[in-house]
């Protein structure tokens, strides 16, 4: 913005200002004193002249007697009046002869002996000024009278009122300079207020900036045109803003439904897909297509077809509206962005899902409202939709792939017989179909008392006795027969069921302890807990009141927990540990080694036992690393006091070498399978040999 | 006062050394001198403007000037002519504006000046004691220079005006 020309100088407004006041001033004032001093002098001086004249006339007249009388005594007494002006410093009288007939002279100077004529004159001179006035009487002259002037006195004078006149100038001048600075600034603030808003409208491209009025017109108008311009900036810079998101819309929406378009979504996924490559995580894309719309469109013209796309549109939009949805995991499916590719090809893209089946949610929600029927000029028409889903990274890594694929993947719930879901990968669908229905049976299990729990019997080393064992949940499903709770616990965690069938697993096991108590058979019972139990806050009352229904001393329930659910909260869990405990009931932590366990947390913990993970057992007693972490963990346990529990137990000489490590307790297929609660007590009162020679000893 | 003194010797030798042009008429230095102030005298001296022209100036008495106030004749002053004319009674007066009472008729100044009484006529003479005695100026011999005393009074009583330039001159002013 700040050009100049090279070479010259650049200055404010202001000096600038500044400088040509001050040389104008200073010539005016200059001229002004000039021309006070020079008409001051010719006025001074010809006043001098005048006066001197009529002095000389008066002097001239009154000496007329004193030559016609011959009276040189009264002559110079008449002279002697020259002597009251200081400016004269002589006078003489000369008589018809021009000869001096008398004088009065101040020391020092002189007058002629003679005049050379008796004629009015003045003769001017630079020191002095010479009057020559002829005495008359009766129209002749009979002599003349001479003055001479001094001008030293009018030069002193001259100088004086010069040295004021100068002084005066420039005083005038210190103040007009003053005064013309304060005005210069009146009038530079409008101006330097326009030049501060004009920087900031080009560096901040703020067009809505506006100049203040001025009370000086050509700066009002200045202001105004400034206005005006700024003004018309706005207004294009406003319609260039429309064209471009006209542009935009066009470029990005589709302008039947206003839903984005093909270009827009697939920017859109290629950013979700970066989101998800860093996060490690998933998303799936559903690629939707119309059932029979090309009838429609062909039978009852395209305005229909534009209508029905329109709906389904909306339709669509309903279906992803997070309040809507009966989902389990909103979370997972917020973001869900839709778009209209071309025709009746539609797409959802669904960002950050946990499980695949979570996709085959949303096409299951997006199919059911395409199934009602619309309305078309009182007709009901009937439309489904097939869906293929492609989901990221299983079925493609870049966007064009997964839609190819979501594509084809719709083509084939086509072929599948239409108002149908498909994933890309067969497998995926299957799976997620699997879960879909697992869920949906689970939601039952336990109305339907399909579930039932067994015990695995737990052999203490010390007594040679089983004296303890961990009930198991089983699910007995009618057509699908026994699912294994590998299969549905991690399920029933994702969506909450797992409190319930938490609460039914403990109740059960805590009756059948009772039962056997009340058959003489002291059994403590371990149940396992699941994080999302152990968080649930009801958690130490319902433990209570199940013991309390069901009669159970709470020394003989041990419930298990996981190292993460202890880790998890230190102080809430802690507290419940300690409530637990103190009431009598036995904690375990399970799958011991297998997560991040702090040995100084440990400490802190209100544990009792210690369940080493099968893993560690399964290599005894030839893996040498296992022993070695058996045997580190078996001494750190009895250093802090808890016993311990080793799982996974199978054969005779992982019993022995456990038992050597001075284990406390042993559980695992060697001794028993886990087995239906009426089949417990016959275990109880065998006898248990585990000094027999591996190769022979055969449990009885 | 020297100065004046021997300026007066000095002109009254140069008069005496001049050649006279009448034999008969020839005035004394100190004559020749008072006809000059006579006319100084009336050139300094205002009539009433029904005063007319010519102002005659009348000796009366022995005339003491010679021809000297024969060169006054038909001379201009204050715009009006001078005429001289020698008197020897007082009706011979009535035309007169200026009178020199001469020496010679000193002891007929009493009658004069009653003859004169009232006519705007300037009187002059020189002797002593004529101004108390009522001319209106009066010349006198004072250090071998001529002097005169003026009688405002008397110039008063006579409707004429003198000049304070010449009264300035005076040697004396009678109020």
């Amino acid at each position: 913005m700040k050009s100049r020309q090279p070479g010259t100088q650049l200055t404010t407004l202001g000096d600038r200002l500044q400088r040509v006041n001050r040389i104008t001033l200073g010539l005016a004032l200059l001229i002004v004193a000039l021309l006070i001093i020079a008409s001051s002098f010719s006025i001074n001086f010809l006043s001098l002249v005048d006066a001197s004249r009529i002095k000389a006339r008066v002097l001239a007249e009154n000496a007329s007697a004193s030559l016609m009388f011959q009276d040189a005594h009264s002559a110079q007494e008449l002279l002697q009046s020259i002597q009251q002006s200081p400016d004269i410093h002589g006078a003489a009288l000369y008589d018809k002869d021009r000869r001096k007939f008398a004088d009065v002279v101040v020391a020092g100077h002189s007058v002629p002996a003679s005049l050379d004529s008796l004629q009015e004159r003045t003769d001017y001179g630079w020191e002095y000024l010479n009057f020559t006035q002829p005495v008359m009487l009766e129209g002749e002259s009979i002599g003349a009278l001479y003055l001479k002037v001094d001008l030293e006195m009018l030069y002193m004078h001259m100088a004086w009122q010069a040295l004021g006149t100068v002084v005066a100038a420039f005083l005038a001048m210190l103040a007009a300079s003053r005064l013309l600075r304060r005005l210069n600034r009146s009038i530079l603030r409008p101006i330097n207020g326009l030049s501060a808003l004009m920087e900031q409208v080009s560096e901040q491209n703020d067009y809505a900036a506006r100049a203040a009025p001025s009370d000086i017109t050509e700066l009002n108008a200045l202001a105004d045109g400034f206005n005006d311009m700024l003004g018309q900036i706005q207004q294009r810079d406003i319609e260039r803003r429309e064209a471009e998101n006209k542009t935009r819309r066009l470029a990005y929406f589709d302008s039947l439904t206003g839903l984005p378009n093909r270009q827009s979504f697939l920017e859109r996924l290629g950013r979700e897909i970066e989101v998800a490559e860093r996060g490690k995580g998933r998303l799936a894309i559903l690629f939707m297509d119309l059932d029979g719309f090309k009838g429609i469109n062909d039978t009852m013209g395209h305005n229909a077809g534009d209508l029905i796309l329109q709906w389904v549109s909306d339709r669509l939009q309903k279906s992803i509206r997070p309040y809507d949805m009966v989902s389990r995991l909103p979370a997972d499916e917020s973001g869900v962005e839709l778009a209209r590719l071309g025709g009746d090809e539609f797409t959802a893209l669904i960002p950050r899902i946990a499980q695949p089946e979570n996709a085959l949610l949303v096409a299951h929600r997006i199919r059911e409202l395409m199934r009602r029927p619309f309305m078309l000029d009182e007709r009901e028409v009937v439309l489904t939709a097939s869906i293929g889903i492609a989901v990221y990274p299983d079925d493609g890594e870049d966007a064009s792939t997964l839609l190819k694929h979501a594509d084809t993947a719709m083509y084939h719930a086509k072929d599948q017989g239409r108002d149908n879901c498909q994933f890309y990968s067969a497998s995926l669908t299957q799976r997620a179909q699997q879960r879909l229905n697992l869920e949906g049976y689970l939601r039952h299990a336990l109305a339907r008392n399909e579930f039932s729990l067994v015990y695995q019997p737990q052999f203490n080393l010390a007594s040679g006795r089983i004296e303890s064992v961990e009930a198991l949940i089983r699910w007995n499903h009618p057509e699908q027969g026994i699912i294994s709770p590998l299969e549905f616990i991690p399920l029933a965690e994702e969506n909450g069921l797992i409190v319930p069938i938490g609460e039914w697993v403990l109740r059960t096991a805590c009756t059948d302890a009772a039962r056997w108590q009340q058959a003489g058979h002291g059994l403590r019972v371990a149940v396992n807990l699941s994080p999302m139990q152990f968080k649930n806050p009801e958690l130490v009352a319902t433990v209570f009141d199940i013991l309390g229904q069901t009669g159970l001393a709470p020394e003989w329930l041990e419930l298990e927990i996981t190292e993460g659910a202890v880790m998890e909260d230190s102080g809430v869990t802690l507290a419940t540990l300690q409530a637990l405990r103190l009431r009598g009931v036995q904690i375990a932590l399970d799958d011991f080694g297998t997560g991040y366990s702090s040995m100084s947390y440990l400490k802190r913990m209100p544990l009792n036992n210690l369940k080493v993970d099968q893993s560690f057992v399964k290599g005894l007693p030839h893996d040498r690393d296992n022993h070695a972490i058996v045997r580190a963990i078996l001494s750190m346990a009895q250093n802090l006091g808890f016993s311990v529990t080793a799982e996974g137990v199978e054969t005779l000489e992982q019993a022995q070498t456990l038992r050597e490590m001075a284990c406390d307790t042993l559980q695992g297929y060697y001794f028993s399978k886990p087995l239906p609660a009426v089949d417990i007590p016959a275990l109880l009162s065998r006898d248990w040999l585990l000094d027999e020679p591996a190769a022979t000893l055969m449990p009885g | 006062m020297n100065r004046s003194k021997l300026k007066l010797i000095l002109l009254l030798i140069i008069c005496l050394a001049l050649p006279g042009g009448h034999a008969f008429a020839q005035a004394t230095p100190e004559y020749r001198a008072k006809a000059g102030f006579l006319y100084n005298f009336i050139a300094f001296t205002e009539w009433p403007s029904t005063v007319g022209s010519p102002l005659t100036l009348c000796v009366y008495g022995a005339d003491p000037f010679g021809d000297e106030l024969a060169a006054l004749q038909g001379k201009s002053v204050g715009g009006r002519s001078l005429a001289t004319q020698q008197v020897g009674s007082l009706e011979q007066l009535k035309n007169c504006q200026v009178v020199f009472i001469a020496r010679s008729a000193i002891n007929d100044l009493p009658r004069i000046l009653n003859a004169l009484k009232g006519a705007p006529v300037l009187t002059i003479a020189d002797a002593t004691g004529a101004l108390d005695a009522g001319v209106s100026i009066n010349m006198e011999l004072r250090q071998s220079k001529i002097a005169f005393e003026v009688n405002l009074e008397a110039a008063h009583t006579a409707q004429i005006n003198l000049s304070s330039k010449l009264l300035r001159l005076a040697s004396r002013v009678r109020q």
